[in-house]
């Protein structure tokens, strides 16, 4: 009964209701749409950062992720990758030595960072071959190399051409050499694309002078969002004096901290999103309560508990804010999965600002349920505030005076 | 006959003790018996609101007592006067009595609902009740669907759907034309002599006091007068 009447109640007046309700819908819709955003792109970015390159936790030999020289390097030990890769959580492993270098080929001469890996072993995180733009991968035997499509036109080279590249090795030894060609790789990094250049681990290790090291070990985790749950384990079992162990947040700190000044700064908005459809519902519910003093008075006086009379003004105001939030939910859904399926390419200025910052030109968007529900649960415990309204005016509420109101 | 309501020395001052004290009610002594259908008269400011609104709970005495059978209603506190009107006193206000978003049948039944009586029982009484005050035809009709007349009838039958011991009737008729009073009057007269009905009405309007088989006159929250017929 206490439902059917909160139920007629908040029809009574429906142009009333129908201005909350899209005042409510509009506020679900738009900060839905913002969050959506901010983790479409940050979410693109963060991902196409750690499942192509980055990995989602690195292990590398203390002090080499505060000073990335070659001197920092670690051996190579077969023992540990398969300790970490059957540690729970854990995907994929796969060494690598990084370094940089300078390529030149005839005129051109381009800052390169240099990356060996086991093209093998990175078909799970780099995935060469997904990522291959021209030519062909290399293997771990050949004695050639893959180059970042943007960094190839820069440098006007094409497949087959010799490429030199000179750097320093291990401990201070002078690494030169020329390799072909042999493919373009195609990153979702704009900065990768630019600067990277691909070659067997046991290639880069002869160039660098680090026979047997690494820089480090990179690994995949089943659940990007929380790679603590990996490490947890791994560090139980691994020297901790004598290896780091970081997670992708530690790893890249400035993007994290980026995402987190953008999704600060859309909490303004969003927030003026929320007071004005609080003040929509809390006017609502403000004049629901004057017009209806006789009535309640009435309520009260044959016998109505007040309890049950709060029960029903709170149901009325959660009611409106929960028809609103899934109105704004199911409107918001269709947009938001559309333009997640066709992300919206940048250009120009805009284009050009998102690439330096090391992000895929794209607007794209995400559908992640948490958003729906994080936006829908923050204005339901606004209209759980709101309530608080009706519940003291009830609780105080002599029938008399309610009735000659 | 035994006494359903007795008020002693029943006292309602506003601003006591100071200059502007008013004296809405000044030692008020009454009984009204069991199948009682008395009306309370005089003119505006005289206290018989406030005499209703005290003996049904609703406001409370400065001094002197009232007692609704067995029971002192002016020593309860405000929960157990919302349940005490809920199983013993029938309601009827001057006007805009029903919940709006309920049908004629959901009204009467309303006060059913919150005795938490079995359905087969409410729908039976419900029937009845309608019946009686002739709105058997009116049972899904809601409030602004029907006359002021008929809103007031369907608000007797609400009144009496609890079993009250005695129904209170605050200027019922005031915003009644004359066949609708007349009408509300004759099925509340027939309620009162077929089944003993206990009826205490506040009015000012003479048709209900040539009704009524007794007429107590207040004045300056003081009865000056108390006529059975």
């Amino acid at each position: 009964m206490i439902f059917r009447l909160a139920w007629r109640n908040i029809w009574r007046n429906k142009r009333r209701t129908f201005i909350t309700l899209t005042s409510i819908m509009m506020a679900v819709f738009l900060s839905n749409f913002m969050i959506s955003l901010n983790e479409g792109v940050f979410g693109n970015m963060m991902d196409t950062m750690t499942r192509t390159f980055l990995g989602h936790v690195q292990v590398h030999q203390n002090g080499y992720w505060e000073d990335q020289i070659l001197d920092n390097a670690m051996e190579a030990d077969d023992e540990l990758a398969n300790l970490m890769l059957s540690t729970k959580h854990v995907i994929a492993v796969t060494p690598r030595l990084e370094s940089f270098g300078l390529a030149s080929f005839k005129e051109q001469t381009k800052a390169t960072q240099v990356v060996g890996v086991d093209p093998e072993l990175e078909s799970e995180l780099m995935d060469l071959e997904k990522h291959l733009y021209e030519g062909r991968i290399v293997t771990r035997e050949d004695n050639a190399i893959m180059l970042g499509y943007k960094l190839a036109a820069d440098l006007k080279a094409v497949i087959g051409d010799t490429l030199v590249i000179i750097g320093q090795g291990y401990h201070g030894v002078s690494a030169a050499g020329k390799y072909e060609i042999v493919g373009f790789l195609k990153l979702p990094s704009p900065v990768l694309n630019r600067r990277m250049i691909v070659m067997p681990l046991a290639l880069s290790q002869y160039l660098f002078s680090a026979e047997n090291l690494l820089t480090g070990y990179t690994l995949l985790v089943d659940d990007t969002d929380r790679p603590e749950k990996a490490t947890a384990g791994i560090i139980r079992q691994v020297d901790t004096s004598k290896y780091e162990v970081m997670t992708w947040p530690e790893l890249m700190p400035e993007m994290v901290q980026m995402r987190t000044t953008k999704v600060a700064g859309s909490f303004i908005y969003i927030g003026i999103l929320y007071l004005i459809a609080g003040f929509g519902i809390f006017a609502t519910i403000l004049m629901m309560m004057a017009e209806r003093s006789y009535e309640f008075g009435i309520m009260l006086s044959v016998g109505m508990a007040r309890s049950r009379l709060i029960l029903m003004m709170v149901m009325e105001t959660l009611l409106i804010t929960i028809l609103g939030i899934l109105a704004g939910s199911v409107l918001s859904y269709p947009a938001l999965y559309y333009m997640k399926v066709n992300p919206v390419p940048l250009g120009g200025v805009a284009a050009k600002t998102y690439e330096d910052m090391g992000i895929e030109p794209l607007i794209m968007t995400s559908t992640d349920i948490s958003i729906f529900v994080d936006n829908g649960l923050f204005l339901f415990l606004i209209s759980c505030l709101i309530a608080l309204y009706p519940i003291i005016k009830i609780w105080k509420m002599n029938p008399v005076e309610a009735m000659h109101k | 006959m035994s006494a359903v309501i007795r008020t002693n020395n029943l006292q309602k001052y506003y601003n006591p003790g100071e200059p502007l004290e008013v004296r809405a009610l000044d030692g008020v002594t009454l009984e009204i018996e069991r199948g009682e259908f008395t009306a309370i008269v005089g003119p505006s400011g005289s206290g018989k609101t406030t005499l209703l609104n005290i003996i049904g709970g609703l406001d409370h005495q400065t001094g002197g007592t009232a007692h609704i059978g067995d029971t002192e209603i002016t020593a309860l506190n405000d929960n157990q006067l919302i349940d005490f009107r809920l199983h013993n006193i029938g309601f009827v206000f001057q006007a805009y009595n029903l919940i709006p978003v309920l049908t004629a049948k959901e009204n009467v039944e309303f006060i059913m609902l919150l005795q938490k009586r079995p359905k087969a029982e409410r729908d039976a009484r419900t029937e009845e009740l309608l019946t009686e005050v002739g709105l058997a035809d009116k049972m899904n009709n809601r409030p602004m669907e029907m006359s002021g007349g008929q809103q007031q009838r369907v608000a007797v039958a609400r009144a009496l759907a609890s079993k009250p011991q005695f129904v209170l009737a605050d200027e019922p008729t005031a915003n009644l034309d004359s066949q609708s009073t007349a009408d509300l009057l004759d099925i509340m007269a027939e309620l009162n002599q077929k089944e003993h009905v206990t009826f205490l009405f506040s009015t000012h309007d003479q048709r209900v006091i040539d009704r009524a088989r007794r007429v107590v006159t207040l004045e300056d929250g003081k009865i000056i007068s108390d006529v059975r017929k």
